[in-house]
């Protein structure tokens, strides 16, 4: 029973670090991204490869699928960020779908759908984590990271500009700032600490497949976010904690596997439309003022 | 399953499609648009149902791809140097027949008009009279019918799956922008252009790689021109 609560606490823990870091892009800047899952997955195979290829460390690691992480959303944001925000909901899916096919056909490197086995657990200053309760303290550890990270940068004037981006772009420009530039250094930013939960997943689960990161994992990560309420900071760690219980209220009840999964997304997909139509602000927003003229 | 006549389920398809579109748009999208919502929400809201529908068929049907039986048009046909199917040719000719409709529609009917008075100006259309909400109803139904025959000739040709639609959506997003929003021989030259490359790519590099070129040549595409082939300028503000 502790170790199914510590793995439970583990994957809140993850996610939280996915969601609060995606909401900065979508509660703070006002870009919705569909390939969180896809940066997840890059930081995931570049920890992965680096730990199994070239025998870094966890630490290396991690600085290395931060950095490709960035380095792969700011590939896609420099030209779609440039023109409207539409154009980037629809690169990112893209970035989603390109990703996932070089998981699944490059095999040399990443090994297919086989995945990647046998990935060290880490080494934290010689105390090497292997029990799940021992990862609930690194994964909680960087859940506040992130946290922390994401407090200062909105709270910071770097934090104001971004969120007159999400107000009024035109306002905001007319001020003199550069809003392609900020916006590509916050989708950066996102990117990298969305990449860092990848490379923690990869050595905690110590096995890789690309089915993990897929579209549909984008949209559950989005849905954290959306659920949690994206106009505060914790809005989505309460969203990260409620939609991880409901799988797990599922294996309560005998469904089979087949049918318990496509399930799962059909209750993701029920409370997006039915939050939206009912409480579009999520479980922990304030309501942003609705009435906007000429809509 | 049923076993009826094809042309009987074609309309069946076609009807379905189009109800469900106005079912949506009237229980989801339209209470959304009344309380003003924003832009985001209703794009959640569409991503919801997307999985939700999705799933929903998933679990009805199984995950198996179900094919329908085409008998006499799997058959090849040889124009000149090129082998083809009947399906093929039947496929072209529902994409003109498809084209050629919707562009009278708008053209020359009065609720096609009125689609396009809604969407050159909301107000304008309102302060002559035109029920937005009606012309709103009426483009989800027109909008999901034409969907139809599209899905069951990718039914005919490589069999429905629940989940293999999102695929199609990015590739008729990307078609679209390709064009230029809301010009429809746009989207008719962007999906062209995206099918040819697909299609010529698949020539030198294997075929999983189709959606990775497709998407390249889109980011390449909206650096250089991010109008569109026959959009107008395109701004956030707008949006």
């Amino acid at each position: 029973m502790t170790a199914y609560l510590a793995h439970y606490l583990v994957m809140v823990g993850i996610y939280a670090i996915l969601a609060v870091s995606l909401n900065l892009l979508i509660g703070y800047s006002g870009i919705f991204s569909l390939a969180h899952a896809a940066i997840y997955g890059i930081g995931a195979y570049a920890s992965a490869l680096v730990a199994l290829k070239l025998g870094l460390g966890f630490w290396g690691g991690l600085v290395v699928a931060a950095g490709v992480g960035a380095f792969a959303s700011a590939l896609v944001a420099i030209p779609s960020l440039r023109v409207a925000g539409d154009y980037y909901v629809v690169a990112s899916f893209g970035l989603q779908v390109v990703v996932l096919a070089v998981f699944m056909n490059w095999t040399d490197l990443t090994n297919g759908h086989a995945g990647l086995p046998g990935i060290p657990r880490p080494n934290v200053f010689g105390w090497v984590i292997d029990e799940p309760f021992e990862y609930v303290f690194l994964s909680v550890a960087f859940a506040a990271l992130t946290y922390a990270v994401c407090w200062r940068l909105t709270n910071s004037a770097f934090g104001r500009v971004l969120q007159a981006i999400r107000d009024d772009e035109i306002a905001a420009q007319a001020m003199g700032k550069n809003v392609v530039q900020v916006k590509i250094v916050v989708a950066s930013i996102s990117s990298a600490l969305g990449a860092m939960a990848g490379s923690l997943y990869a050595h905690y689960i110590t096995y890789i497949n690309p089915s993990s990161f897929a579209l549909h994992e984008s949209i559950f990560i989005a849905s954290l976010v959306i659920l949690g309420g994206s106009e505060r900071l914790a809005g989505p760690i309460v969203g990260a904690f409620v939609l991880l219980a409901i799988p797990e209220a599922l294996k309560f009840l005998a469904i089979p596997d087949t049918v318990a999964a496509p399930l799962r997304q059909v209750i993701y997909g029920a409370l997006l439309v039915a939050f939206m139509l009912l409480r579009p602000e999520g479980l922990l927003g304030r309501a942003r003022t609705q009435a906007r003229d000429g809509r | 399953m049923l076993g009826l006549p094809l042309a009987l389920a074609v309309a069946g398809a076609i009807v379905a499609a189009a109800g469900s579109g106005m079912l949506i748009d009237r229980f989801i999208y339209q209470p959304l648009e009344r309380r003003g919502a924003l832009r985001t929400t209703l794009f959640i809201a569409s991503l919801g149902l997307l999985i939700l529908i999705e799933n929903l068929l998933a679990i009805v049907f199984k995950p198996d791809p179900l094919r329908l039986d085409v008998g006499r048009l799997a058959d090849a046909v040889q124009i000149g140097p090129v082998f083809l199917t009947w399906l093929h040719l039947v496929s072209v000719a529902t994409a003109a027949f498809a084209y050629l409709g919707l562009m009278a529609f708008l053209k020359y009917s009065r609720w096609g008009q009125a689609m396009r008075a809604v969407s050159s100006s909301p107000e304008m259309a309102r302060t002559v009279g035109i029920d937005l909400r009606r012309v709103h109803l009426l483009t989800y139904a027109v909008g999901s019918a034409i969907s139809a025959p599209a899905g069951i000739l990718v039914a005919m040709d490589v069999g429905a799956d629940p989940y293999r639609g999102t695929t199609y959506v990015l590739l008729a997003s990307v078609a679209v922008i390709m064009g230029g929003i809301g010009s429809i021989p746009g989207a008719l030259l962007g999906a062209l252009f995206l099918a040819l490359l697909e299609n010529l790519g698949v020539w030198k590099i294997a075929s999983e790689w189709q959606s990775t070129i497709s998407f390249g040549a889109f980011l390449i595409f909206i650096v250089l021109r991010p109008r569109g082939i026959f959009g107008r300028k395109i701004q956030s503000a707008e949006i």
